[in-house]
């Protein structure tokens, strides 16, 4: 008649020592051999404590609808801005173009997408216009990780050999990030303007102090205007026109990982390590109690192994 | 020297007991085969070789002995194993001589057997295709190619008969020579696998005083490669068919320079025309031509060589330079109206020119882009590209244009076809539509007043200069193509109309607007009205705004004609002033937010006086001519005036500005007009309609104007100095959508439950006192525990 196996369970053999004794030594010593080589070959091994990640997030930028431009004619300059000291000091070079502006939120997801800006300076005809310089400033906010807001600039210059009619450039407003931002909390360290407005006096106005100041932050914005058309040939009567388009891009965001992160994420490693070397010394283990390597007391004892 | 070794069977001796690790990659099975062993046996005192170099001659001489029966092979062989002895001495004084030089072999190459080989033989009896023709006089056969072999084995030596220098392989050099060099760049090229262990075909020795480089310093290497067709090229066939040579580029080209067909006038095969189709012209030399519409390219200049496209309206604005006037008054054709419209016509139909074509074939083959260029005599020095596309003989037809038709026709007749006969009938057939000018035309004088131009047909046709005056009259400034159409059956008629206009001598660039528009036939076009959306306002179209007008009991808006002008925001002339003038408004699109301004200029004396005239020039400046309704869809009616909203005001300026003021300052004075236009999308979430739902003018607060009293304006001799101030004006738009409201139904309950009496046994407790069946389970409770307890 056959006979099948119905049921089985482990049977638990008892090893007993005193506490001063080779058996506890040895014990002890495989203890402290599993539990702390892997916590050395996981740490060695690089990348143990996640120090630094990153994540995906289209930012929500709003123009400020401030902005400040210089174009260059042949011996003068043309100047405007959005800040009314700045157009007092400038006097007899003010000149007042018409600004357009539209923020288009393409997919329509609630976060403006691009911007479309053109400025049309009006110049006589005798005024040549041969380099720009333009300052639009943005307000720059995320808020995945931590509520990041900033003020931050746009800044399109070109200058050229023949004096243009018209001037455009497509590109996108590119976070530039010099330190990773934190895992939560408000972080309005930047969210100051870099033109002071209230100032009446020129060196607040001054391109070479703002950009100092600005490029001293560790989170800033760049526009990038690669593709930037220069068009010469202006008729008489037309005015000087700039067109921007500046896109939004999705930015990939670096930050330093909080503590339950950074705990799980070593957890994770630790415990990859520490199983096969749980196994081994199991072994290891067994074979010594079995074949007494140790002197111990063994529990002859035979119970069912109940946890 | 020498170690032969065979193409397949790479042998390379090494002393490096170390390298104990072997990896012989065997993909094929490996070939032992050996070649003059006895040679290699008498030379092996050699220190070094690249076996690539014995890998060389030996397979040629090889094939040399296989394929080439008609070659003499002993003497190959013989020249060859006499070049090996050569590079043996050569080598050894080498050795002696340079003792730093690292190079990994300084082999000379095999000069004389090489080329023997390579030499064509003649052929034997291949059969070709070519070998049926040419039977008598042997084909030249290319010399064949040893397999699996490295056959460019001193690629520095490139001076026949010469020292290359720093080229150690070259025979050319003596060993004398060769001290001279500074290094060896033999071999310097790439090893083909950084896998092996030690470059390819190199025989290391023990007392080599050649450097051994590890290529790579993994954990295992190959030492022997039992594959070596795959470190070579196969041997490619020759091409001889253009068949052939398109089933290779097929396989194997990549994207290069390619030109596409010079002619890129279309092939007119359609029965109709279709959007986006050039329309034909036939001029009177009967040559085929398309419409042409300058337009700027690069630069804001004039570019002649683009055409209209067929039933879409275009605008474009494009500069004339004129680098004098007094000779391009007269000379420039594009000054001229008569390019634009006379000589030429349209094709209604491009079934026309194929049937035209059919029955004469020499025209339609002359296609030419001549109607966007007028014929030119002169090139303007400016190096404008305009008379690029007129052809010889239309430059030489020029002189007659104010002659007859014929005349022209017949002058271009005799040098073209001698088809003249039928060519005559292409331009004057009755269908062909002849370019109508609209009269009367207009003239702008320099104040930008339009009136009816005073002037002759001949004034009309080309400008004239006045020299006294110095300037050129009647020049186009404007050029409006209406073509009417009738859809499938094409062009119906065609008219154009100009706007010339005067410039002077110092004006060195002319802006000309270039547009065409098209009527569908039995179109009116006073009933034709552009709506700026259906139903909502689209980006980038006009605010509707008009005035509510009542009569009697009925109110209906009133809509200005230009859309242009239904809700302005004021800009500056070209000095940045304001100017009261509308024409200089910008009209105010939807969605774009605008902002503006112009200056007012007071001078520090006159400010008192003028700070009435200052406060009224700001306030028509600021709101031009102020409507006092706004549509709210772009479909909204005149007639309906409850579709359109009230313009609501705030700060309104008074008419006419208070006391008097003080010296250098004005009070109350109204700088600045911020426009806010409200509105919100409508109707599905995936297509909404926006719908304005508001519109606030808001002025600036009445303010003060006054000197600021910086030191240079406020030195007495500078009193006249002059002081501007800002008007400002700005349009903002404010998108007040009512996210939509997300109701979801509330969660529902669940209503699962047991029966009441369930756990009937232990819940119910009489008077206070546990009954049985609780003690009981509290029992079995403490009688597990006790037991696991003792178990463990």
């Amino acid at each position: 008649m056959a006979v099948i196996q119905v049921y089985s369970h482990a049977i638990q053999q008892k090893y007993k020592a005193s506490v001063c004794s080779k058996a506890t030594f040895f014990q002890l010593c495989v203890f402290i051999l599993t539990v702390v080589p892997p916590l050395i070959f996981a740490y060695k091994s690089q990348g143990f404590w996640l120090k630094l990640s990153s994540y995906v997030e289209q930012p929500d930028i709003r123009f400020k609808y401030q902005l400040l431009v210089i174009l260059d004619t042949a011996d003068d300059y043309l100047a405007w801005s959005t800040f009314q000291n700045f157009n007092s000091l400038q006097q007899s070079h003010i000149r007042i173009p018409l600004v357009k502006s539209r923020e288009e939120d393409v997919n329509r997801d609630g976060k403006k997408d691009l911007l479309h800006f053109s400025l049309e300076m009006p110049v006589t005809d005798t005024e040549d216009i041969f380099a720009l310089q333009l300052l639009l400033f943005f307000d720059y906010r995320l808020y995945k990780f931590s509520e990041f807001t900033m003020e931050s600039m746009a800044y399109v210059h070109h200058s050229a050999m023949q004096s243009g009619a018209e001037y455009s450039t497509d590109g996108h407003l590119i976070l530039v990030q010099r330190q990773p931002l934190a895992h939560r909390g408000v972080d309005s360290r930047y969210n100051n303007t870099s033109i002071d407005q209230e100032s009446i006096f020129a060196e607040a106005y001054d391109f070479k102090r703002i950009f100092k100041e600005y490029n001293s932050r560790n989170v800033t914005t760049r526009y990038d205007a690669d593709y930037s058309v220069w068009v010469r040939g202006r008729g008489s009567g037309m005015p000087f026109t700039i067109t921007i388009t500046v896109r939004y891009p999705e930015e990939s965001v670096t930050y330093t990982p909080g503590f339950w992160q950074v705990m799980k994420d070593a957890w994770i490693q630790y415990l990859a390590v520490l199983i096969i070397f749980v196994l081994v010394f199991d072994r290891i283990k067994k074979y010594v109690f079995k074949n007494q390597l140790v002197t111990t007391i063994v529990d002859r004892r035979v119970k069912p192994h109940d946890t | 020297m020498a170690n032969y070794s065979t193409q397949s069977d790479m042998r390379v001796t090494h002393i490096f007991s170390l390298f104990s690790l072997l990896v012989c990659i065997q993909l094929l099975e490996v070939v032992g085969q050996s070649t003059p062993s006895a040679i290699l046996s008498e030379n092996s005192t050699l220190s070094k070789i690249s076996s690539n170099e014995s890998n060389m001659s030996t397979p040629l001489l090889g094939d040399a002995e296989n394929n080439l029966s008609t070659t003499p092979t002993t003497l190959t062989s013989a020249s060859g194993s006499g070049s090996v002895t050569e590079k043996v001495d050569n080598n050894l004084t080498t050795v002696k001589a340079d003792n730093e030089s690292s190079t990994t072999q300084v082999t000379p190459t095999l000069n004389t057997s090489t080329q023997r080989v390579i030499t064509p033989a003649p052929k034997t009896a291949t059969t070709t295709s070519s070998s049926t023709t040419i039977m008598s006089i042997p084909t030249p056969t290319p010399s064949p190619l040893p397999a699996n072999t490295d056959i460019g084995q001193c690629t520095c030596d490139m001076t026949s008969a010469g020292c290359d220098v720093n080229c150690c392989c070259d025979t050319d050099c003596s060993d004398l020579d060769r001290q001279a060099f500074s290094y060896c760049t033999d071999h310097n090229y790439l090893t083909t696998n950084e896998r092996y262990c030690f470059r390819e075909g190199m025989i290391v020795t023990n007392n080599s005083e050649y450097k051994t480089n590890l290529t790579q310093d993994g954990l295992l290497c190959i030492m022997f490669d039992n594959y070596d067709e795959r470190n070579y090229y196969t041997i490619p066939d020759m091409i001889e068919t253009l068949e052939e040579f398109d089933t290779y580029k097929h396989l194997y080209a990549r994207p290069s320079y390619s030109f596409s067909s010079t002619n890129n006038q279309p092939e007119i095969v359609k029965q109709h025309y279709q959007a986006g189709d050039p329309v034909y012209t036939v001029s009177d030399a009967d040559v085929v031509g398309m419409l042409g519409l300058p337009a700027p390219l690069t630069t804001k200049q004039c570019d002649d060589g683009n055409t209209a496209p067929y039933l879409y309206d275009k605008d474009y604005e494009c500069v004339r330079l004129l680098a004098d006037v007094a000779m391009d008054c007269t000379q420039e054709v594009a000054l001229a109206t008569r390019v634009y419209y006379r000589d030429m016509k349209i094709v209604p139909n491009p079934a026309m020119l194929k049937r035209s074509a059919a029955s004469n074939p020499v025209p339609a083959k002359q296609t030419q882009n001549v109607t966007t260029t007028p014929p030119s005599t002169t090139t303007p020095p400016s190096g404008e590209s305009a008379s690029e596309a007129s052809s010889p003989s239309n430059s030489s037809d020029q002189p007659s244009t104010e002659t007859t038709t014929s005349n022209g026709s017949s002058t271009t007749a005799e040098g073209a076809s001698p088809t003249a006969l039928s060519r005559t009938t292409l331009y004057s057939n009755e269908s062909m539509v002849a370019i109508e000018m609209e009269t009367p035309v207009m003239c702008m004088n320099r104040l930008g007043v339009k009136y009816a131009c005073n002037a002759t047909e001949e004034e009309l046709q080309a400008p004239v200069y006045n020299s006294t005056a110095g300037t050129c009259s009647y020049v186009v400034l404007e050029v409006t193509y209406t073509i009417t159409h009738n859809g499938t059956e094409g062009i119906t008629s065609a008219r154009v109309a100009f706007l010339l206009g005067e410039i002077t001598s110092e004006k060195s660039s002319l802006l000309q607007t270039f547009r065409t528009v098209y009527r569908w036939a039995g179109e009116k076009e006073e009933e034709l009205f552009l709506r700026s959306g259906n139903p909502g306002y689209q980006v980038d179209q006009p605010i509707m705004a008009g005035k509510l007008v009542t009569k009697n009991t009925s109110s209906a808006i009133e809509l200005n004609q230009d859309r242009n002008s239904w809700m302005t925001l004021l800009t500056a002339d070209s000095k940045g002033l304001c100017v009261s003038n509308t024409l200089q408004r910008t009209p105010i699109k939807f969605g774009v937010n605008m902002r503006s301004g112009c200056l007012v200029e007071v001078m520090f004396t006159n400010m008192s006086e003028a700070c009435k005239l200052i406060h009224e020039g700001a306030i028509s400046a600021l709101a031009g001519d102020r409507p006092d309704r706004v549509a709210t869809f772009g479909t909204s009616l005149v007639a309906n005036p409850g579709d359109w909203v009230t313009v609501l005001e705030t700060n309104t300026p008074p008419e006419i500005v208070g006391s008097a003021t003080t010296e250098a300052k004005c009070s109350g004075v109204v700088l600045g007009l911020h426009i806010e236009i409200a509105y919100a999308n409508v109707g599905s979430l995936a297509n909404p309609q926006a719908k304005v739902v508001g519109v606030v003018y808001r002025y600036d607060k009445p303010q003060d104007i006054a000197f600021m009293c910086v030191a240079p304006y406020c030195q007495p001799g500078r009193l006249r100095a002059r002081q501007a101030f800002e008007v400002k004006s700005s349009v903002s738009f404010v998108d007040a959508s009512q996210p939509p409201y997300r109701a979801a139904a509330e969660i529902p309950i669940i209503d699962v439950h047991l029966p009441g009496d369930f756990f009937y046994p232990f819940l119910t407790a009489v008077g206070g006192r546990p009954r049985a069946a609780t003690w009981l389970l509290t029992v079995l409770l403490a009688v597990s525990l006790a037991r696991g307890s003792v178990c463990v």
